[in-house]
């Protein structure tokens, strides 16, 4: 069956369609998820709202891309959506906890709890500390970045889901790298 | 300069961390619980294209149609065979009550 035929497939909701979708999908929707939120039960979560979401908006898709691109923009943008939301409840928290409403609150400043299985245990500092700095960076940057580097896409496919150019997505990369860098000297300078 | 390199090793080895991150399987209900979400979305879509086409609606839209229906019946019986064997006549000149107005 050609992509064109399994897409008219999907289109037409067949249940069949959808369940090959998610056998050919669910492990790399699920990586792209857990990249960009390193915690497993969200990283599900999110996973799973992908799929809903191609099912509900399969009608749109016009074909100008691949199949697969489709579904890692929408990936990644679900992944952004959640951490803008957990961030923003962070913050209202925080805010909450400055009026005197006590709510209690997570000290951290990172947007969920590090729960990634696939982190070694002697790793799980310096990971969770990358992380949050890849957190601190301006979106566009943490976008390519975690694409690239966690995920482990090449520079074109990155290209293809964030919509830019092959040499735009090589100097967002190497701000991203410079800027990491800063984030971390900062980081460790202030806690010598 | 011990510093720096001690900084330049911890940014390094940070860096370097993410090499060592392993791939994570998903759950084994991950599908079923993906194709519960699509089945519920499915009956979601089917419930929400008709919703608002509520009893009431529908009660008002038989009622309009049922008295549309009876106007139009009465109108039709109301219409005599002679008019409208006239109206046909008059409209491709046959008829013979019209007088030419050159003959005046």
């Amino acid at each position: 069956m050609t992509e064109t035929e399994f897409i008219e497939q999907l289109k037409q909701k067949s249940t069949i369609a959808y369940s090959r979708l998610v056998d050919d999908f669910q492990q790399k929707v699920f990586a792209t998820c857990i990249s960009f939120v390193p915690n497993k039960e969200d990283a599900e979560d999110i996973a799973q709202d992908v799929f809903v979401e191609v099912y509900n908006a399969i009608d749109k898709f016009k074909g100008d891309s691949k199949l697969s691109t489709w579904i890692y923009r929408i990936t990644t943008n679900k992944c952004l959506e959640f951490i803008r939301k957990k961030n923003t409840k962070k913050r209202f928290a925080f805010l909450q906890s400055i009026t005197g409403n006590a709510i209690p609150m997570d000290k951290t400043d990172y947007f969920t709890e590090m729960n990634h299985p696939g982190i070694l245990l002697e790793n799980k500092e310096l990971t969770a500390t990358l992380f949050k700095a890849i957190s601190r960076l301006p979106e566009s940057q943490s976008v390519v970045f975690t694409l690239h580097k966690i995920d482990g896409k090449s520079y074109q496919e990155v290209a293809e889901i964030t919509k830019r150019s092959l040499s735009s997505v090589e100097s967002v990369m190497f701000r991203a790298k410079k800027n990491l860098k800063g984030l971390l000297e900062n980081y460790y300078k202030n806690e010598q | 300069m011990k510093i720096n390199v001690d900084m330049t090793k911890k940014v390094n080895d940070t860096f370097d961390s993410i090499e060592a991150i392993q791939e994570v399987k998903v759950s084994p209900f991950f599908k079923e619980n993906v194709m519960h979400k699509i089945r519920m979305a499915s009956e979601d879509i089917q419930e929400t294209t008709y919703s608002w086409f509520t009893p009431k609606l529908q009660l008002a839209t038989l009622v309009c149609v049922v008295v549309l229906n009876m106007m139009a019946f009465n109108n039709l019986k109301e219409t005599t065979y002679d008019k409208n064997v006239s109206s046909f006549a008059e409209s491709y000149g046959l008829s013979t009550t019209i007088e030419s107005t050159l003959l005046k």
